[in-house]
């Protein structure tokens, strides 16, 4: 657009355009997100066995075929046993050192935050190949426990961050009040604290659980002889005879993720907005 | 675990709430605080510090499959091969490259969700969020349907007789690795950026424009300088995870998108050169180290994490 018909232009037909290229920005972003997968999707049913165009017909066969498949099931269920025992873990961990970090004062306040934030910055990869070298050294043998205890570390410093800065936001007084009204302290934890931070609790659990079910670099190191889902696909990739079944249950997986997952985020935004809370709040926390 | 509710019990354990308890509360408040604290800094002192410090260890000992544990620095001597060194510079030009296209795309992103998309925001906001929570293994790997030989691109640009060959730089390439990791973090990049923009008040824009100053003047001196904080944390966490990657460059990353991570992972898992293995690692380490450090040098990082 030259400067003139930009003059020429009226404010409305600018508005326009700029909407336009906001769409298409906008949509832009959205096919980089899911573009991918949903071509995947597609793919899964075509009667091809190789990942591309043309379309050669619709079959059904590589899901038949992904159903029969004991080991990919057994690597879902190791997943979700891990995902569900790391994260009420994660959660408690999370919420204790929210609130010694964020309603205590006590001497090396700032050097634990800094330790327990430590892990959201250091690389997976680092955490993961330490580990391994951990877990050999003291003999624990790698499986499921190992698997466990490493996302535990990954993760729950994530339901810390997201934990304090909503213990930070929320209004010390309520706290106060109740126990000016003659609450114990345990009272005023259970009845004032904790029922204001269980959206954010919630929040976090979705975010727990996602990283350990998807987690692929520190479950490959000390994962052992276990296979978790990430892991069955990372070494599938490798059979090229075996992709359409990958593209299948990878499909399935993605679908299941997306109605669990917007389900979630749905639940407690009605629920937020019930109590006039706003979920922004939480993302950014994030 | 119990811990959680035996110091709540002790009335006389009262947590600092306001200033108003802040003297009495400084000398309980440690025991309380260590009780709350036992369990959280107990898994990461095990956990985490311990699987840190084994590391480091290893880094200085003659660790393979004949090494006998000695102490020597041959390792780091070692991992400044010409191989590894070229490794490390391809892994940081890819990291560099994906940064540069993530804030070129992020940060105009973050100004649309915050001030331009109306009622969309929310469901813009959680869209992201849900892209996150997709395996990324599989967000990976479905990038060949668009980048592959017979990918999208290719298809497209061959029926509108744009080429006649496939492109075959789109995929098992550095291009792929960098477009691949873009995607990959968009979201934690636009995070940090979105937070920044909404610390702005719309009035503040709404003045700029009052007093004449076009879209250029406005973001120069008044977007960038208030979301300056914003930009550094983005580039703080999505840096680090980029430059320890190992599954994009092994799905779409063929010979010329190798990374330092692939190296580390063949070091350990394939060769069993632990002392090497943990150099680089070390290295690797350290170079996140100091992009955090040099924030940290020109921001108040603390304040980011709160985001007050």
């Amino acid at each position: 657009m030259t400067t003139g018909s930009s003059v020429a232009l009226g404010s409305t037909a600018r508005g326009r355009l700029s909407l336009a290229f906001r769409t298409v920005f906008l949509a832009f972003v959205g096919f980089v997100l899911f573009g991918p997968v949903v071509i995947l999707a597609v793919f899964s049913l075509n009667d091809s066995i190789i990942l591309g165009f043309p379309f050669k017909g619709a079959t059904t066969s590589w899901y038949v075929q992904a159903f029969r498949e004991p080991n990919i099931w057994a690597s879902l269920w190791t997943s979700l046993k891990v995902a569900a025992v790391v994260t009420p873990v994660s959660l408690l961990l999370g919420l204790t050192s929210a609130i010694a970090l964020t309603r205590f004062r006590f001497r090396l306040r700032g050097t634990i935050t800094a330790f327990v934030a430590l892990p959201l910055v250091i690389p997976w990869l680092v955490i993961g190949v330490g580990s391994l070298l951990f877990f050999s050294a003291t003999d624990i043998p790698l499986g499921l426990f190992t698997i466990g205890v490493s996302h535990v570390v990954i993760a729950f410093p994530l339901a810390t961050a997201l934990l304090s800065a909503q213990l930070y936001r929320l209004e010390p007084h309520l706290h106060e009040a109740a126990l000016d009204l003659g609450a114990t302290e345990r009272e005023a934890l259970r009845l004032v604290v904790l029922p204001l931070l269980v959206p954010t609790l919630a929040a976090s659990a979705i975010f727990v659980f996602s990283w350990s079910f998807n987690n692929f670099i520190v479950s490959f190191f000390t994962a052992g002889f276990e296979n978790t889902f990430p892991i069955w696909v990372f070494s599938t990739l490798r059979r090229a005879r075996d992709l359409p079944m990958v593209n299948a249950i990878s499909t399935l997986v993605s679908v299941v993720q997306v109605i669990v997952v917007v389900g979630a985020w749905q639940a407690l935004r009605r629920v937020m907005d019930r109590r006039g809370q706003d979920i922004r709040e939480i993302v950014i926390g994030s | 675990m119990s811990d959680a509710q035996t110091p709540a019990a002790d009335h006389a354990d009262t947590p600092v709430l306001g200033t108003g308890y802040a003297g009495k509360a400084r000398s309980r408040g440690s025991f309380s605080a260590f009780i709350y604290l036992a369990g959280p800094v107990g898994v990461l002192l095990l956990f985490f510090a311990g699987p840190l410090g084994i590391l480091a260890l290893y880094s200085f000992q003659e660790r393979s499959r004949t090494g006998d544990g000695s102490w020597t620095i041959s390792n780091y001597v070692n991992a400044l091969r010409p191989q590894y060194v070229e490794t490390a510079l391809n892994t940081l030009v890819i990291a560099v490259l994906s940064m540069v296209l993530l804030l070129v795309i992020a940060y105009p992103l973050a100004y649309l969700l915050a001030f331009k998309v109306g009622r969309w925001e929310v469901p813009l906001l959680l869209a992201l969020a849900l892209s996150d929570e997709l395996n990324p293994l599989i967000r990976i790997y479905a990038w060949r349907t668009v980048l592959g030989r017979n990918g999208l691109v290719n298809t497209v640009l061959t029926q509108l007789r744009l080429i006649d060959q496939p492109l075959d730089w789109l995929i098992f390439t550095k291009f792929a690795v960098v477009v691949v990791l873009t995607a990959s973090w968009l979201p934690y990049a636009v995070i940090p950026l979105y937070a920044a923009m909404k610390t702005i008040d719309r009035r503040v824009l709404e003045a700029a424009r009052d007093l004449g100053a076009g879209w250029w003047t406005t973001f120069r001196s008044v977007v960038f300088p208030l979301t300056a904080a914003g930009f550094l944390a983005t580039i703080v966490i999505v840096f680090i995870p980029i430059i320890s990657d190992f599954a994009a460059p092994a799905l779409v990353g063929g010979t010329s998108g190798r990374m330092l991570a692939s190296v580390t992972e063949d070091l350990f898992l394939g060769r069993g050169e632990w002392g090497i293995g943990s150099a680089l690692t070390f290295v690797l380490l350290a170079a996140s180290g100091l992009v955090v450090w040099f924030s940290y040098k020109l921001t108040d990082l603390s304040r980011l994490a709160t985001h007050r």
